[in-house]
């Protein structure tokens, strides 16, 4: 792991935060837009700063995103509960 | 619905439901691969389920509701209509036997996954096998 | 009645290949025999076939006497039904090709085990009995067979990680393939019907969904986001492309992405009219494109570099087919196409640098132009190929997921998009640059490995990438014309 603090190294992860703070930023943004505009400029704002403030984001995703077992079954027990939820809310059935 | 059909939903809910704890919060190997086999098993009961039906015929035709049979006490059951009314439902039967073999299968690789796992790292326990930082 | 024969032979023909390879076992010469053979005439037979239905044991589409039997629609199929069509022919042709490609491959990697070969032969008649079938049971089934197949090919490494990463795999599938048969048991119990264009028929029929209807869309739901390697499975399906041998990653990465295209079509045709489906499908397919090009850009190893790469642009196909409309749809059937090519290159590259450096860390390679200067250069066109540079082929693709994202109104997902093209890039150049321009080496390179198989198959595959890039209306027109005519 040692290049990661050679050029290359630096280079990747600055591409890397770049991307992960404007995707975080998008997706707010595509939620977002749906509300009024106030609302979207504000939350925007809001979004980018709480963001600016939680530099560097790439090493807590890496963290995340090793392949350890456990990790992995959380994130599937959440990603069920999460679309079952939101087919019974989108479709109007429960409340 | 039959309180028999209820039931039996309710019991492979909780087969699935235990087999999904299993599978998360189990540090056991086998206890992970027992679990994994019980979704299986779960979702099996819940077809079985969906074909029941109160008082239904076995959905065969032998010889006895043939038209041209020695009349016997199966004589009435002759016009299709009313066979069809009353036999349970046939399908669900070929999908659970398939998936009881597909689930053979997938249960015999991972058993012998674990006995590979298990020689190499002598602990059974998936923190130690899985969690470990290995340099590679 | 000849033509219909051989849509099935499609899928029976690998499973007999496969048993007699089994069979020789440990024969290696009659194995190299049976497995160069049978390959070659898998290809020949999906580019003979005329497109049409075959139907099993001559079950014709009947009345379903709906009086008695409850059923919504007043025709069904009785039978499993295989339905051949151009999007299928093209789809076979790069399954068997890649197939072709692969079985060499190994061969040349002296890597001809009976059992292995078997394998490839399973995981080749899986893949296309999930393009060909119209039956949602028949295709659950072939989805539980792949992934023994695919788990199998991932053990023959023998090493410790490659167990680790099998029973990963399969612990998760027994999660994900419970979750599909569960989906399928209760739409059969809702509108007692398997067949995928009678269940369509039928929920259209049926006015508004069930609860129960809409618990087995979530769990379908489940089950394709693991068939199809997005988050939260990413890490599942890249921990086996990184753990495989180099080229049956390459083919393990065109398997998944054939069965996102053709799952989420079958979804799609199904539950047409259900915006919440496509909504869905398009927000965890942003997630997983920009976790997998992060997570690529951190890498310091090859293969797992290029399987964070191969799981991002399999979010970038699913958003194109979550964006929904007909355009960006085939846009996104379009782009799995273009990107197995350029992902396989990639993928075959790795292979050669493994068996010729025996390592693929980016850290101890180096000076490789000196050694292989043609696989450097067709390295480097790959890379301009998979990042959307024309004259290549996912220039065309991604163009084309630009204006329909920019189309259907999500102009952000448009930047979202050349975002991840430009860190593709950056993730493969840097990895390039590594391999082969970098001045100082640790380790030395086996004299004795030519690579001229491996040479021969990239140079076809980058002429295809060219070609395709082209001449594009020659692959996408066909797809168009099919998305449009399906009408979901």
């Amino acid at each position: 792991m040692e290049h990661k603090g050679k050029g290359f190294g630096i280079g990747s992860g600055f591409t890397s935060e770049f991307l992960m703070i404007s995707s975080i930023l998008i997706a707010g943004m595509l939620v977002l837009r749906t509300a009024n505009s106030v609302l979207f400029a504000l939350g925007s704002l809001v979004i980018l700063a709480a963001i600016l403030f939680t530099v560097p984001t790439v090493f807590r995703v890496e963290k995340e995103n090793t392949d350890s077992i456990n990790l992995t079954s959380f994130y599937v027990v959440l990603t069920i509960a999460v679309i079952l939820i939101v087919f019974f809310a989108g479709s109007g059935v429960l409340i | 619905m039959d309180p028999f059909q209820v039931g039996s939903f309710l019991t492979a809910g909780v087969l699935i439901v235990t087999g999904l704890w299993a599978i998360i919060m189990m540090d056991n190997l086998l206890k992970k691969v027992i679990g994994a086999n019980l979704i299986g098993d779960g979702v099996n009961l819940v077809l079985i389920g969906i074909g029941y039906r109160p008082g239904g015929l076995v959905p065969e035709v032998t010889h006895h509701f043939h038209a041209t049979a020695v009349p016997s006490t199966f004589s009435h059951f002759l016009a299709f209509n009313e066979f069809a009314e009353l036999a349970s439902y046939p399908l669900p039967f070929a999908l659970v036997l398939t998936n009881i073999v597909i689930g053979a299968s997938t249960l015999s690789v991972m058993l012998a996954l674990s006995v590979v796992l298990y020689h190499k790292y002598n602990t059974l326990s998936v923190q130690k096998i899985f969690e470990s930082m290995e340099e590679d | 009645m000849f033509n219909s024969t051989l849509i099935p032979l499609m899928v029976v023909f690998p499973l007999i290949a496969a048993i007699l390879a089994n069979f020789l076992h440990q024969k290696d010469r009659s194995v190299k025999t049976i497995a160069i053979i049978s390959s070659i005439v898998a290809i020949i037979i999906p580019l003979i076939t005329l497109y049409g239905v075959h139907l099993f044991s001559g079950h014709i589409r009947t009345e379903s006497f709906p009086e008695i039997s409850k059923l919504l629609i007043p025709d069904v199929y009785m039978g499993i039904v295989y339905a051949y069509g151009p999007l299928q022919k093209i789809l076979l042709a790069l399954l068997t090709l890649m197939t072709v490609f692969v079985v060499f491959l190994s061969i040349n990697r002296k890597l001809i085990s009976g059992v292995y070969v078997a394998m490839i032969f399973i995981s080749l008649a899986s893949v296309s009995a999930i393009i060909l079938t119209d039956d949602f049971f028949n295709f659950f089934v072939f989805i539980e067979v792949l992934t023994v197949a695919q788990a199998a090919l991932v053990i023959a490494v023998k090493e410790t990680k490659a167990h680790k990463a099998a029973f990963k795999y399969m612990i998760f599938s027994s999660v994900s393939g419970g979750s599909i048969l569960l989906g399928i048991a209760l739409l059969l119990g809702v509108y007692g019907l398997l067949n995928m264009t009678d269940l369509s028929n039928a929920i259209t029929a049926g006015g508004a969904l069930k609860p129960v209807a809409l618990t087995a869309i979530a769990l379908i739901t489940v089950g394709w986001l693991y068939e199809s390697g997005l988050f939260p499975f990413h890490i599942v399906k890249s921990n086996m492309y990184e753990n495989a041998m180099p080229e049956t990653a390459a083919l393990l990465q065109l398997q998944s992405k054939f069965i996102l295209v053709a799952m989420s079509i079958a979804l799609l045709r199904i539950f047409s009219g259900y915006a919440l489906l496509k909504s869905v499908m398009l927000g965890f397919a942003i997630f997983t494109v920009v976790i997998g090009s992060v997570m690529a850009l951190q890498q310091t190893d090859l293969r797992k570099l290029l399987s964070f790469v191969a799981v991002g642009q399999a979010g970038l196909v699913a958003m194109g087919i979550g964006l929904g409309t007909s355009f960006s749809i085939s846009a996104g059937i379009f782009h799995a196409i273009n990107d197995v090519l350029s992902m396989a290159i990639l993928f075959f590259v790795a292979g050669f640098i493994l068996e010729s450096y025996k390592t693929t860390k980016l850290d101890q390679l180096g000076e490789g132009l000196q050694k292989a200067p043609l696989i450097g250069t067709i390295m480097f066109l790959a890379t301009l190929a998979i990042s959307g540079v024309p004259p290549f082929n996912s220039y065309q693709s991604e163009f084309r997921l630009i204006q329909s994202a920019v189309e259907a109104g999500y102009a952000e997902l448009s930047v979202l998009v050349i975002l991840l093209s430009v860190a593709t890039f950056i993730a493969v150049i840097k990895a390039f640059y590594m391999i082969f321009m970098k001045p100082s080496t640790n380790t030395e390179a086996d004299p004795k490995v030519k690579g001229t198989m491996y040479k021969t198959i990239i140079v076809i595959l980058i002429a295809m990438c060219l070609f395709i890039g082209l001449f594009p209306n020659m692959v996408y027109d066909p797809i168009y014309n099919i998305i449009v005519s399906l009408g979901v």
